[in-house]
């Protein structure tokens, strides 16, 4: 910072604001601050007419001696619709607090999901990869088997299965996302065949529990899945059954959803320090700021395939993004078989890697890359090729294991 | 309350006539004052929104919401003289929020850059006053790509030429927190934007 020439900063600082045009704001002011009283006066009207039908309908239910209750007989109650939390994206907007666990990990064990994870076992002695590997077992195609999730790290290997009845088409063999900071878990239970989505599940990575955070519909078809917002605390979902589908957040804290931005539609990867995020858009990749600002729009042709590209994951800097293809069945596509230079517009040579069979998975991983390669029937070899000039490692892991995450 | 009402409940109907105008005459400075302060203050407002946000409408919005808080507290505000750096602390905390939606910015920093280094070749053919913008261009672009507390120390430090101490307190964060932001603003600045170091990073002015 001592070498910063400040003078020529704030004058060219000072020239960009200078492209902000005056405008009077100050009927818009008035109009906003008149509307936001409104707005309380209103709430303040309902919360009270919630409070006084409340009590009146607890003075209804109230035995009443004149009114000659039967014994036994019960005034029959009508449950109304619970209102959704639906709160703004701006932050202005309040996020309700339901009194849910304050971290994004849940600590109630909530009996309504189909699925439970648990218990953990733990087997040392491993080969690692520098960081924290997250991969799952079982979920070979048509698989009736138990879904396995699995966190490699340090040499120690700790396991634990999703107990319960799985079918082959289960939305979990295909939903399975584990959040940025690792310590949770989320999936979608229903079937990925009939488009109505299901219940959105999210448990502790570490035995603290799992709950429902939404009963329905979440969806788990194609690129629909959930996938996790950088805070750890949001997913990204869809909602809705057949076509009708809207793309919301989701606090896993309170299950309160705010809308996503329109432009997001089904696959879309954050970059692991949460400062962009891509997603394809009619043809084009699309990687954008945290704060919404699209920094590149570029056209793509994975020149594979019938359905095109699928979006997977992005690389810190924004600069590189793994993309797949796109399938036309309600399967989820996981990793990416090709990485794209946004500054060159260019496909990343993957030297030795075969980038156009698939039979490699490649995962951004922050600033790294993951390879899953020699893929065979028996094992497969997860390689790390770590960002700058650190060397790279690999590992064999039995099966074919799904890679999901990587914290380096 | 009426004037008859107030007979009623024993008091004189004429004093608390009075006492209404004058509540009514206040009302109306207080809101002649906030008039004025909105008309004199946006401007200056608008040009620190627009380099947080990179985008007029944006920054219109960002003003007009920090100003609609201003106008809820304006009674406290008026007497404590502070409706400024109350309005700025505002507008700071909306933008340093890590998600914000709205219109998307589209800012194609490779190809500004591109522009940069074209301008400098002499690609352009209009000398120093196409380098001086394109510099503008690629800084503008550049600044997209901070994060929006990175965006909004710089904008405090080196535009609004707050202190540090300045700089934490409007952004409600430690001073601390201000020294290590601008470090890592400048840091990530030279990165993304290594064209620019030549004219912000090597004392070299144009």
């Amino acid at each position: 910072m001592n070498d910063l020439n400040s003078q020529q900063f704030h004058a060219d600082l000072a020239e960009i604001a200078d492209l902000a045009m005056p405008v009077d704001l100050h009927d818009r002011v008035l109009r906003g601050a008149k509307l936001q009283s409104r707005r309380r006066a209103v709430l303040v009207s309902f919360t009270a007419f919630v409070v006084v039908a409340a009590g009146g309908a607890a003075f209804a239910l109230a035995p009443h001696p004149s009114r000659g209750a039967m014994p036994g007989s019960t005034p029959a109650a009508s449950i109304s619709e619970t209102p959704s939390h639906e709160t703004s994206p701006t932050p202005t907007g309040s996020t309700p607090s339901s009194g849910a666990a304050g971290s994004g990990t849940p600590s109630a064990l909530n009996a309504s999901a189909r699925l439970t994870l648990g218990p953990w076992t733990t087997s040392s002695g491993k080969p690692s990869l520098p960081g924290t590997l997250y991969y799952l077992t079982g979920l070979a195609g048509g698989s009736t088997g138990k879904i396995k999730i699995n966190v490699l790290a340090g040499g120690t290997l700790r396991t634990a299965t999703l107990r319960g009845s799985a079918g082959p088409y289960d939305c979990a063999r295909q939903s399975i996302v584990f959040s940025p900071d690792g310590t949770s878990v989320a999936w979608v239970e229903g079937d990925n065949r009939t488009l109505k989505g299901g219940a959105l599940v999210v448990a502790s990575l570490h035995g603290g529990g799992q709950k429902v955070v939404m009963s329905g519909p979440i969806r788990c078809d194609g690129g629909r899945g959930p996938k996790w917002m950088p805070d750890s605390h949001g997913l990204v979902v869809s909602m809705g059954s057949g076509n009708t589908v809207a793309v919301k957040i989701v606090d896993v804290r309170t299950g309160a959803t705010t809308a996503a931005p329109a432009a997001w539609g089904d696959y879309l990867a954050w970059s692991a320090n949460g400062a962009y995020v891509a997603y394809g858009e009619q043809g084009k990749i699309v990687v954008a700021t945290a704060t919404g600002a699209v920094v590149k729009r570029l056209r793509y042709d994975i020149n594979c395939c019938n359905g095109g590209f699928s979006v997977q994951s992005v690389s810190n800097d924004g600069r590189y993004v793994g993309v797949s293809f796109r399938n036309s069945d309600p399967d989820t596509v996981r990793n990416a078989m090709k990485i794209v230079d946004l500054t060159t517009g260019g496909e990343v040579n993957l030297g030795q890697l075969p980038p156009h069979t698939g039979a490699v998975e490649i995962m951004l991983a922050g600033a790294d890359r993951i390879f899953c390669i020699q893929i065979t029937s028996t094992s497969t070899e997860v390689e790390l090729d770590p960002a700058g000039n650190h060397a790279g490692s690999s590992i064999r892991l039995p099966g074919q294991p799904q890679i999901r995450a990587y914290l380096p | 309350m009426g004037a008859s009402s107030a007979a009623a409940a024993g008091a004189d109907p004429v004093e608390l006539a009075n006492s209404g105008r004058e509540r009514s005459a206040g009302a109306d400075t207080l809101t002649d004052e906030f008039d004025a302060f909105v008309r004199a203050r946006t401007p200056s407002l608008l040009r620190s929104a627009f380099l947080l946000t990179g985008d007029q409408h944006l920054a219109e919005d960002l003003v007009q919401n920090a100003l609609i808080s201003t106008h809820h507290a304006w009674r406290r505000l008026h007497r404590a003289g502070n409706a400024e750096a109350y309005t700025r602390k505002v507008m700071y905390h909306l933008q340093v929020a890590w998600w914000r939606r709205g219109k998307v910015v589209e800012s194609l920093a490779g190809d500004v850059a591109e522009t940069l280094r074209g301008a400098r070749r002499g690609v352009s053919g209009t000398g120093d006053h196409a380098t001086a913008t394109a510099v503008r261009v690629t800084l503008q672009a550049a600044l997209l790509r901070l994060t929006n507390r990175q965006r909004a120390v710089l904008v405090l430090r080196f535009f609004e030429d707050r202190s540090e101490v300045e700089a934490a307190e409007l952004m409600g964060v430690s001073v601390g927190t201000v020294k290590s932001q601008t470090a890592k603003a400048l840091a990530r600045l030279r990165t993304i934007a290594p064209e620019l170091n030549e004219f912000y990073f090597t004392g070299v002015a144009r």
